[in-house]
C-alpha cells in the first residue's frame, strides 16, 4: 500500500504536474556538486558516495506530528530518566521492572561509569527515533531508539535548503513547518549543557561515512569540528590545539564517535581517533559530552522492550506510541514462542546496528534457520524476535519522470536542551531492492526530505 | 584567539598551494601547447624539465593529455584532486560556493578523465573556474579568519613557482611583503622573512620550511 495516495499529497501533486522535469535535475546535479555524501566501506575500499536521495517528500500532517512530537518527547524523557537511574540508584532494577541480569549482561552498561554527573542531568541530548507507519491500523509504530550517535539530520535540511531555492512554488503555497532553525537548535542545546568554554564537534575524520554532516553541523553551528588529534587534556580540562600552540577550552562535544573509539584509555585501546583522557574529563564535570557515555544501554535493541514499561514507571502515564510486538529470547515463553514461529518474525541480533545482523525468518533456508535457532538457544540475550510490520510504501520518482514505489521509514530527531523539542522533520529512508525491508543508508537505501504541515485550522 | 588547529590549519594553507599551482600550470599548459604547434616542439619538455618532471610527447594533443591526465604527480589532475580533498576537510571553514567551486571543478575532471581527450577549449574554460575560486575568498564584506591561511598557501606556491621556472627572485620579493604582513596577522611572533641568498635551492627551501616554522608552531 502506497502512502503517497492519501489525499494528503494532493497538494504537492497538483504544483508537482506543472513542474518542469529539467528542475528536477537540476537538484540532482547541485546535490553532487555539494558533495553531499554518505561514504561506505566495501571490502575493505572506501568508497566517496553521493547519498541516493528522492525530490518526492514524506508528509506528515499537523495532526500526526502533534501526536508524534507528544509520543517523542515522553519517550526521550524516560529513557533519560532510566539512564540517570541505571547509572546511579538503579531502582527500576531493584522494582524488579528490568530484570538486572537484563542490564548488566549488556556490553552497553559501563558500571565503570556509575555515580558519573552529567551536566543538567541530561544524557540524551540528541536522539533519533526510527518509525514506520503500519499499513495495517494506520499508526506508526517505534522500531528503534538511536540515543549514541544518531546521524542523518543534515541530508533532508540540506535537501530542504535546495528545495526551498528550486521549488518555491511548494513552500509558498503549502502550509510546510520551517526546519531550517536546526542548527540553531543545536547551539542552543550545546550552549545550555556548556560547562565553560567553546563548542566543539568531534568527528572520526574525513573517511567517517557521515563526515559531510559533522561538516556541515559544524559550518552552520558555529561549533569547531575537530578531530582527536586536535584535543588534549591537561590537568581534567579538555582543550582545542590551536595552530601556535595555544589553548582553547571545550565545555560541550558533540561527539560523533562510539563510546568504544572515545577515549583510547578508558575503552579500546587501538582507538586512534579518540582523545586520551576524555573519559576522565567527562567524569570530573568538566565537559558535557553530547550524547553521554554508556548511553548504549538504553537503546540495546533488547532494552527497547521495556522502554514502555520506563514510561510507566518513571512517568506514571501510558505510553503514547507503540513498540512492535517484540518477543525476548531471554524469557522462555518468548523464546520458545520464536523457536516455533520463526518463519513469521524479523530476528535481530542485538549487538548489530545499521541494518545489519537483522534477518527475517521467511527467507531463511533450513539449515539458516536450524543455526539461528542454535545461535538463540546458546545466546539468549543476544537476540529479540519482531513481528513483520507491514509498513506503507512511498512514492519516488525516477530520472525518467516514472514513479516507483518503495518501503521507507522515519527518523524523527529530537534535542534536549532547556526542553525537549522534537524537530519538525525529519529523514525518510527507503529501500532501493522493491524486495526489501532494509532502509538503513549503511545498506544502500536512499532518503527523502520529511515535509510536516503546519495546522491552519 | 583565532580557533584553528593545526591540521586544519596545514589543510588550508596546502589548498591555497594546490588551487594557485593548478592556475599556473593550467596557463602555463595553455601557452606550451601554443608554442608545440608551430613554434618549439620542445617547449613541453622544457617546462616539466624545470620541475624535475620527464615528459615525452609526439604531438600537441598528446602533450595536452598528458599535462591533465598522463603525469602522476605533476598533472593537473592530481593538482586539483589535492586542492579538492583538502577543501573536504576544511569545508566547514570555507564560504558555501568557493567550497563547490572547488568541487565542481574535481567533478569536471573527474567526467573530463572518462570521456578523453579534452581540447584546449576545455581547459581554457577551468581557468574561468579557478579565477572564479579566488574571486569567493574576496567576496565576503568580513575577512574569514581563515582566509590568511589559504593567501599564505597560495602566495608562498606563487614564489616557489616563480623561482623554479622563471628564476625570477623579483617576483618573489614582490610577494615576500604581502607573505610577511600575513604572517604577522597569524601569529605575532612571526619571524619575517627575507631573501638574499643566490643560491636557488637554499631559498626555495626557505620559502617552503617557512610555514611549519612559524606559523603553525603547536606540536
Amino acid at each position: 500500500m502506497t502512502e503517497s495516495q492519501s489525499p494528503l499529497y494532493d497538494g504537492f501533486k497538483e504544483i508537482l504536474k506543472n513542474i518542469d522535469p529539467q528542475r528536477v535535475k537540476d537538484v540532482l546535479s547541485y546535490m553532487r556538486t555539494e558533495a553531499i555524501n554518505f561514504n561506505l566501506f566495501k571490502n575493505g575500499a572506501f568508497i566517496e558516495r553521493k547519498f541516493p536521495f528522492d525530490v518526492i517528500p514524506r508528509i506528515v500532517s499537523a495532526d500526526e506530528f502533534a501526536y508524534l512530537d507528544k509520543g517523542i518527547q515522553q519517550r526521550i524523557f524516560a529513557l533519560n530518566l532510566f539512564l540517570e537511574d541505571i547509572y546511579s540508584d538503579q531502582k527500576i532494577l531493584k522494582d524488579g521492572i528490568i530484570p538486572s541480569e537484563f542490564v548488566f549482561s549488556s556490553k552497553a552498561f559501563l558500571p565503570e561509569f556509575m555515580n558519573t554527573p552529567v551536566s543538567k542531568n541530561i544524557r540524551v541530548h540528541i536522539s533519533g527515533i526510527d518509525l514506520v507507519k503500519n499499513s495495517v491500523g494506520d499508526g506508526w509504530v517505534v522500531l528503534e531508539d538511536n540515543l549514541r550517535v544518531p546521524s542523518g539530520v543534515s541530508y533532508p535540511l540540506s535537501l530542504r535548503m535546495l528545495t526551498r531555492k528550486v521549488f518555491p512554488e511548494f513552500f509558498e503555497k503549502l502550509p510546510i513547518a520551517t526546519v531550517t532553525d536546526y542548527p540553531e537548535l543545536l547551539l542552543k542545546t550545546m550552549n545550555h549543557v556548556n560547562t565553560g568554554g567553546i563548542n566543539v564537534i568531534l568527528t572520526p575524520g574525513r573517511y567517517n561515512s557521515a563526515f559531510y554532516e559533522h561538516s556541515y553541523l559544524a559550518k552552520q553551528s558555529g561549533a569547531i569540528l575537530a578531530t582527536g588529534e586536535d584535543l588534549v587534556v591537561e590537568k581534567d580540562k579538555l582543550y582545542l590545539k590551536t595552530y601556535n600552540g595555544k589553548r582553547a577550552k571545550v565545555g560541550a562535544v558533540y561527539r560523533r564517535l562510539d563510546d568504544d573509539a572515545l577515549d583510547p584509555i578508558a575503552f579500546h585501546p587501538d582507538s586512534l581517533i579518540g582523545v586520551p583522557n576524555i573519559a576522565q574529563v567527562y567524569r570530573a564535570g568538566n565537559v558535557a559530552l553530547m550524547n553521554s557515555i554508556g548511553n548504549g544501554i538504553a537503546d540495546d535493541k533488547g532494552i527497547y522492550y521495556f522502554v514502555p514499561h520506563m514510561i510507566r514507571y518513571y512517568m506514571n502515564e501510558e505510553p503514547i506510541l507503540q513498540n512492535a510486538p517484540t518477543y525476548l529470547a531471554y524469557f522462555e515463553k518468548d523464546r520458545q514462542h520464536i523457536l516455533q514461529n520463526m518463519r513469521t518474525l524479523v530476528i535481530k541480533d542485538v549487538a548489530e546496528a545499521g541494518g545489519y545482523g537483522v534477518v527475517f525468518g521467511c527467507n531463511l533456508s533450513k539449515s539458516e534457520r536450524q543455526n539461528l535457532k542454535d545461535a538463540i538457544i546458546a545466546e539468549p540475550r543476544r537476540f529479540i524476535a519482531q513481528e513483520v510490520i507491514e509498513f506503507y510504501d512511498i512514492e519516488c520518482l525516477a530520472e525518467n519522470g516514472d514513479f516507483f514505489a518503495r518501503k521507507a521509514d522515519l527518523r524523527m530527531y529530537s534535542l534536549f536542551g532547556e526542553n525537549i523539542t522534537v524537530w519538525p522533520g525529519g529523514l525518510t529512508r527507503f529501500t532501493m531492492d522493491p524486495n526489501s525491508y532494509i532502509v538503513n543508508s549503511s545498506q544502500g537505501g536512499g532518503f527523502k526530505d520529511t515535509w510536516v504541515l503546519k495546522d491552519t485550522k | 584567539m583565532i580557533l584553528i588547529s593545526p591540521q586544519t590549519a596545514e589543510n588550508l594553507y596546502w589548498m591555497g598551494r594546490y588551487i594557485q599551482r593548478a592556475e599556473t600550470m593550467t596557463r602555463l599548459v595553455i601557452q606550451s601547447f601554443d608554442k608545440i604547434l608551430d613554434i618549439d616542439p620542445d617547449e613541453g619538455t622544457r617546462l616539466y624539465a624545470k620541475m624535475g618532471v620527464e615528459l615525452i610527447y609526439k604531438t600537441p594533443q598528446e602533450f595536452l593529455q598528458k599535462s591533465i591526465f598522463g603525469l602522476e604527480y605533476a598533472s593537473l589532475i592530481y593538482t586539483i584532486d589535492n586542492a579538492r580533498e583538502n577543501a573536504i576537510v576544511t569545508r566547514s571553514h570555507l564560504p558555501n560556493r568557493m567550497f563547490s567551486r572547488i568541487n565542481a571543478l574535481y567533478l569536471k575532471y573527474q567526467n573530463a578523465k572518462e570521456t578523453l581527450p579534452v581540447s584546449i577549449f576545455w581547459l581554457e574554460s577551468t581557468l574561468q573556474e579557478l579565477d572564479a575560486i579566488w574571486g569567493n575568498l574576496e567576496l565576503s564584506l568580513v575577512e574569514a579568519k581563515e582566509i590568511p591561511f589559504i593567501e599564505f598557501g597560495r602566495i608562498t606556491e606563487r614564489m616557489d613557482l616563480n623561482i623554479r621556472l622563471y628564476n625570477s627572485m623579483e617576483a618573489a620579493l614582490f610577494d615576500l611583503e604581502k607573505l610577511n604582513l600575513l604572517g604577522f596577522k597569524l601569529t605575532p611572533h612571526y619571524k619575517k622573512l627575507s631573501l638574499s641568498s643566490s643560491n636557488i635551492e637554499k631559498t626555495l627551501k626557505k620559502i617552503n620550511g617557512l610555514y611549519y616554522g612559524t606559523v603553525i608552531t603547536a606540536s
